[in-house]
């Protein structure tokens, strides 16, 4: 394994509509520069990264940071790690995180009679 | 004379929840006011002793003003609020145009709306009215009207505002309003 996926940071629970914003942090643990890439899903969904890719030196962690809307329901992401071995991609590490829905309740406030008159 | 009591079997009472989360029907008392009050999931009103619609204390205020009407007028009633939360279809917007008192609110005129709320996670705002039209049958003293907003799914916290001597009813009943002395002097 060259690149370690150390964790993924993301909120443990959103509510529906929010952005979720997902932190993939990636040690080099190989003993020389690689070309990593990190591709994520929530669910089957796959969505965007930062960066594409990133020169890591030997022993240092970078982050790529992802996110997506959360949907109405509960979700697991799952991040894989990928890199170059000079002529193509090959998938490294992987990682799972789960993320609950938060159930919001109704609220109303400043409720009042605008007005009342004869029409 | 012969002295005779009246006897009320009000079964097992309960503490009436803030907000009023929705209840079982029976008997409630309102940690407020210490007053019993009778809840009736069907309408989803509480009731007083008296049969009014209880009205919690601070609900109902002054009115802001008063408008004449009479029978054949119409009355638009124009209620505002802010919503946050989940998607809710069915929310009912309530109007009611009646008789407040100790007895509670004796609701003579009813109106309402359907409305959906679409999810938001910061306070929309939004506006709703009804038009009444006086019935020849009015009573003079259906001054007062009260609005809330209540159930869907998910259930909306029933939410009430209301205004007392809003209404002045006229070419019903011999009426004077307004009646003061303007002035006194020497002359």
């Amino acid at each position: 394994m060259n690149a370690d996926i150390t964790s993924i940071a993301a909120p443990s629970s959103s509510p529906a509509g929010e952005q979720v914003v997902v932190d993939v942090s990636v040690k080099n643990i190989s003993a020389s520069d690689q070309y990593i890439a990190v591709t994520a899903v929530y669910d089957s969904t796959s969505f965007p990264f930062q960066f594409d890719y990133l020169l890591v030196s030997p022993g240092q962690t970078v982050v790529f940071r992802g996110g997506f809307t959360m949907p109405s329901n509960s979700v697991r992401v799952t991040a894989w790690s990928w890199y170059w071995d000079g002529s193509k991609w090959v998938q490294d590490d992987q990682m799972t995180k789960d993320i609950t829905l938060a159930v919001s309740t109704p609220q109303v406030s400043e409720f009042q009679i605008l007005d009342f008159s004869k029409v | 004379m012969e002295l005779k009591t009246l006897a009320l079997d009000l079964g097992s009472f309960g503490v009436l929840q803030e907000r009023f989360v929705l209840l079982a029907p029976g008997w409630y008392l309102d940690p407020l006011t210490g007053q019993r009050i009778f809840y009736d999931p069907n309408t989803q009103n509480f009731y007083t002793l008296a049969g009014g619609v209880y009205i919690p204390l601070g609900y109902m205020n002054p009115a802001p003003k008063q408008v004449s009407l009479g029978p054949g007028e119409k009355l638009k009633i124009t209620i505002s609020y802010k919503y946050s939360g989940p998607a809710v279809s069915g929310a009912i917007e309530y109007f009611s145009v009646g008789v407040y008192g100790t007895f509670g609110f004796n609701e003579q005129l009813v109106g309402q709306n359907t409305k959906s709320l679409p999810a938001s996670t910061t306070p929309l705002s939004y506006t709703g009215s009804y038009t009444f039209t006086i019935p020849t049958n009015v009573g003079a003293d259906w001054n007062d009207i009260y609005c809330k907003i209540y159930g869907g799914s998910p259930s909306v916290p029933q939410t009430l505002f209301g205004y007392e001597n809003a209404l002045i009813i006229v070419g019903k009943d011999p009426a004077i309003s307004e009646f003061t002395i303007v002035d006194f002097a020497k002359v």
